[in-house]
């Protein structure tokens, strides 16, 4: 006890020099960390740990100023640095979780987009592929339906063409029947149609016209029928002229009238031209002297006008 | 006679293995270290260094319980805990921060696929 006024002025110095002594560096860490856990996502998401990490700095803190320098400030210094360091990772970590998660939603929607984009695509690719579908279908039952038509217009034309032929070759009987290449010529004898010098059908012409009549009813629509009259070369041209094309004119008239539809007939006068035996003699001329029925084609008509325009 | 070996023989209990601190507080920081490397924490540097740090504070906590320093022996378990539960979540964020990456690279490839 003598010692304790000697030993009070130490203690007062070992006090000060405690009191005055400065952090620790473990404190001066263990509060850097804090304050940057503070700021860190930790004040977001994970407070708890950021208190506990702020009561592990005041249990530090607490024993620095009850000892400064001490072993236990120190390893409390050291641990609250740790759990500081602990409350910021666990913030990235919570974070972390949550970017994950809405990563993770991103993901999946963009996915359900996708998918979804796929079936439509899909969808509309099948719709699509439906519709084309049925167009070839329809296309082909089309083409059955025209063929099948093709074929019985090919059938009916070939049929018509053959009785409208059998027609014209039992023309033969009352005509000369000839096949050129302007059509088919059917040459009635001027003499068996005409009062001489005259455009007069005879009783006996009228028969054979009759026949002619029926003939050119059987024939196709787009068959035209010229008629071409001619005479032998006695007599002036402006006359012979004149008398063929009465003929003629005559001779389509009478057909019109027994139900030739007159639109497919033709009159032309052709005078003495064309002779078809020599004007010398009373047989050629009586040759000369005639009708000519010409039946054509369209096709053969229309090469004819353009043949003509040249 | 019997009586002082007796003391002595409580005494030397008490210095060499008597150490009062709890079993169970090593118990938890060895689970928590064997928790941090359980999730890989030797593969992660940082994590690593942290989890060396908790096996020699522990190895140095029993040495300061052998030698009586009790308090100290406290202490150090606790700063081997600290280290062992920032080495498991330095771990453990590592790997959430790699599959966050991992999840939003997907999500552009995605996106990338679609354009």
């Amino acid at each position: 006890m003598k010692l304790t006024p000697l030993l009070c002025p130490f203690t007062l110095v070992a006090a000060f020099g405690c009191a005055a002594t400065g952090p620790s560096p473990e404190l001066m860490d263990a509060r850097r960390a804090y304050d940057g856990a503070r700021t860190s996502e930790a004040a977001t998401y994970s407070p708890d740990k950021l208190l506990s990490a702020k009561q592990a700095l005041e249990k530090a803190e607490s024993a620095h100023a009850d000892d400064a320098g001490s072993f236990e400030e120190k390893s409390l210094a050291y641990v609250a640095q740790r759990k500081a360091q602990y409350a910021t990772v666990y913030g990235m970590y919570e974070k972390d979780r949550r970017d994950q998660a809405e990563a993770q939603q991103a993901y999946r929607d963009k996915q359900d987009t996708l998918r979804r984009s796929a079936v439509q695509q899909a969808t509309e690719a099948q719709k699509s592929l439906a519709a084309t579908w049925d167009n070839l279908a329809n296309a082909r039952n089309q083409l059955a339906v025209q063929q099948t038509q093709l074929q019985s217009e090919k059938e009916a034309r070939a049929k018509a063409e053959q009785s409208a032929a059998a027609a014209l070759a039992s023309l033969s009987k009352i005509a000369q029947v000839k096949e050129e290449q302007r059509g088919v010529v059917i040459t009635l004898d001027g003499q068996v149609l005409f009062v001489t010098g005259k455009a007069e059908l005879l009783p006996i012409a009228r028969d054979r016209l009759n026949e002619v009549a029926k003939s050119l009813k059987e024939l196709d629509d787009d068959k035209l029928v010229s008629i071409e009259g001619f005479t032998d070369s006695r007599g002036a041209d402006d006359m012979n002229q004149r008398l063929s094309q009465d003929r003629a004119n005559a001779v389509r008239d009478y057909l019109s009238s027994q139900g030739v539809k007159p639109e497919k007939l033709r009159a032309i006068g052709r005078g003495e031209a064309n002779p078809v035996a020599s004007n010398d003699t009373p047989e050629g001329r009586a040759n000369n002297r005639r009708v000519e029925i010409v039946v054509q084609s369209s096709a053969q008509a229309a090469a004819g006008m353009s043949s003509a325009r040249q | 006679m019997m009586r002082f070996a007796s003391t002595l023989f409580t005494l030397t209990v008490v210095a060499c293995g008597g150490s009062t601190l709890p079993p169970a507080r090593i118990a938890d920081t060895q689970s928590s270290i064997s928790a941090a490397a359980a999730v890989g924490a030797e593969q992660n540097p940082q994590a690593a260094l942290h989890l060396k740090m908790a096996r020699d504070q522990l190895n140095q906590a029993q040495e300061l319980a052998n030698d009586g320093k009790d308090d100290q022996a406290k202490l150090v378990l606790q700063r081997a805990n600290a280290d062992a539960e920032v080495a498991l979540m330095i771990t453990r964020e590592a790997e959430a921060s790699a599959g966050v990456r991992k999840t939003q690279a997907d999500v552009q490839a995605l996106q990338n696929r679609n354009q």
